[in-house]
C-alpha cells in the first residue's frame, strides 16, 4: 500500500499543470541637475586701429572661453555687459558696451542687452564670448575692464 | 476497492497541490538603487554608488523538469514630469544555488533552470540600466523588471 | 601692442581641468519642509579649475539679482584646492504668514580676470510644516 501511494504521489505531481509566479522588481534612482562652468581663457580687449572700439574681437584681442558641463536641464544667462572700470581721463556714457557669443550656442550679432539660452545635457563644451566698448570719442590711455555675468541655473 | 482508496488519496492530494500556493516565492532582500553616470547618459545600478537588487527565490515547484526562472520586460515605471526622451534598457543577472549558478542578460540567456530539490533557495543579483542619448531630467526615476518562475 | 604678448600668456595660464568629478554647485534645486521658522539646505561647491580658487557663496533672490537678508551661508567665502568639493549650509528664515520661501544661492570666484564673471546658481524652497494636523 505504501508503495502504491508513493507511486500515486509521483504520478500526481507529474500530471499537474505548471503554474507560474511573476514579480516586478523595482529599482529607484534620483537625478540631480548639475552645471559646472569655468573660464578657461579670460577675455582680453584691444583697441581698434581708429581708436573708437575697445574689444576682444579686435586684432590681438582674445574672446573669453567658458567651458560648460551640464546634466539635466539648465539655462545660461549673460547679463547686459557693463564697463566696470576706466581711467581718470575717460568720460563714460558716450559709449556702448555689447557682446556676442559662439560655440555651444550662437548669437553672432552684438547685443547690449542680456541674453540667455537653455541647455540640456552637455559634455565639456565651450562658449566663446566677445565684449566690446564702442565710443566715437575714443579712449584715454589706461586700463579698462568690461564684464558680463554668466549665470548657469 | 483499490481504486476507491486511490481516489480518496488523490483528491486531497490534488487539492493540496492545486491550492493558492505559488510556483515559487520571490523575496527582495536588497532593493536596487540606480545612479547617474558621470557623463549623464546612463542611469544604472552598476554605476558608481548604485546598488544591485538581490532576490531570494524559494518554495519552488518540485517539478521533474525543474523550474525555469526568467527576467524580462525591464522598463521605466516612474519618471519626472515632462521626461520623454527615447531610452533603451538593459538588465543582467547572476544566479547562485547549491554549488552552481548561471548568468545572463535580457538579450542573451534571459532564463535559467534550477533542479527540483527540496528547500532550494536561489539567490539572484539583478542589475538594471536605462540609457538615454539626450540625458535625464532632474527628478525621481524607477525601473521595473519582471522575474518569472515557470 | 608689445604689451599684449605677456598679457595673452598670463591669460592662457588659467586652464580648465576635466570636470568628470567636479561639480560647481550641487544640488541646483531642492525643496523641503521645516518644523521651525528656519530652513537649511546642504550644498556642495566644487572647484573645477586647475588652480586653488576662492569662491563666494551668496544667498540671493530667486532671480539672482539682489542679495537677500534673512539668509546666511555658514562659509560665505571658501578657498578650495583644485578638483575638490566642499559642503556649505545655507539657512533662511520663512515668514510664518507666507509659509513658503524660495531663495537663490550663487557661487562665483572671488577675483577673476577677464570679461566674463562665471557663476552657478540654484533655487531652494522651504515650506513650514503644519504643526499637528
Amino acid at each position: 500500500m505504501r508503495h502504491l501511494s508513493g507511486l500515486v504521489i509521483v504520478v500526481a505531481a507529474a500530471c499537474l499543470p505548471t503554474r507560474t509566479a511573476a514579480l516586478d522588481v523595482t529599482f529607484t534612482g534620483l537625478v540631480v541637475d548639475t552645471c559646472t562652468i569655468a573660464v578657461a581663457t579670460p577675455g582680453v580687449m584691444m583697441l581698434s586701429g581708429d581708436g573708437t572700439i575697445l574689444g576682444s574681437d579686435q586684432t590681438l584681442g582674445v574672446p573669453a572661453t567658458v567651458t560648460v558641463v551640464s546634466i539635466g536641464s539648465n539655462n545660461i544667462a549673460l547679463s547686459a555687459p557693463t564697463l566696470l572700470t576706466y581711467p581718470a581721463g575717460y568720460t563714460p556714457g558716450g559709449g556702448t558696451v555689447a557682446m556676442n557669443y559662439t560655440g555651444l550656442a550662437s548669437h553672432p550679432a552684438f547685443s547690449s542687452l542680456g541674453l540667455n539660452f537653455d541647455i540640456g545635457m552637455l559634455s565639456l563644451s565651450s562658449l566663446f564670448v566677445n565684449l566690446k566698448v564702442t565710443d566715437a570719442a575714443g579712449f584715454a590711455q589706461g586700463t579698462y575692464t568690461a564684464k558680463t555675468v554668466l549665470t548657469c541655473s | 476497492m483499490q481504486l476507491a482508496r486511490l481516489a480518496a488519496l488523490l483528491v486531497p492530494l490534488l487539492a493540496l497541490l492545486t491550492g493558492p500556493a505559488q510556483a515559487c516565492t520571490i523575496g527582495v532582500s536588497t532593493a536596487g538603487v540606480l545612479k547617474l553616470s558621470n557623463d549623464g547618459h546612463t542611469l544604472s545600478s552598476g554605476n558608481s554608488g548604485g546598488i544591485a537588487s538581490v532576490l531570494a527565490i524559494s518554495d519552488l515547484d518540485l517539478d521533474l523538469n525543474g523550474t525555469t526562472i526568467t527576467i524580462s520586460n525591464t522598463r521605466l515605471d516612474t519618471t519626472p514630469a515632462g521626461f520623454a526622451a527615447p531610452v533603451s534598457y538593459a538588465a543582467t543577472y547572476n544566479a547562485v544555488w547549491l554549488l552552481t549558478g548561471a548568468s545572463g542578460s535580457l538579450v542573451s540567456n534571459p532564463s535559467f533552470t534550477v533542479p527540483p530539490v527540496l528547500n532550494l533557495v536561489v539567490t539572484v543579483t539583478l542589475h538594471n540600466t536605462v540609457t538615454s542619448a539626450t540625458g535625464f531630467k532632474q527628478g525621481n526615476y524607477t525601473t521595473k523588471t519582471t522575474v518569472t518562475c515557470s | 601692442m608689445q604689451l599684449s604678448a605677456p598679457i595673452l600668456a598670463a591669460a592662457l595660464l588659467l586652464a580648465f581641468a576635466g570636470a568628470a568629478s567636479a561639480q560647481s554647485l550641487s544640488p541646483m534645486h531642492n525643496e523641503g519642509e521645516t518644523p521651525s521658522l528656519v530652513k537649511g539646505f546642504k550644498l556642495y561647491v566644487g572647484n573645477p579649475y586647475r588652480v586653488r580658487m576662492v569662491f563666494e557663496v551668496i544667498p540671493m533672490d530667486p532671480k539672482f539679482e539682489v542679495v537677500v537678508a534673512d539668509a546666511a551661508v555658514n562659509f560665505p567665502e571658501i578657498a578650495m584646492a583644485p578638483g575638490t568639493s566642499r559642503q556649505v549650509i545655507v539657512t533662511f528664515r520663512i515668514d510664518p504668514q507666507l509659509k513658503e520661501r524660495t531663495i537663490g544661492v550663487c557661487v562665483q570666484p572671488k577675483d577673476i580676470e577677464g570679461t566674463v564673471m562665471p557663476r552657478v546658481c540654484g533655487t531652494y524652497t522651504g515650506r513650514l510644516r503644519r504643526a499637528g494636523g
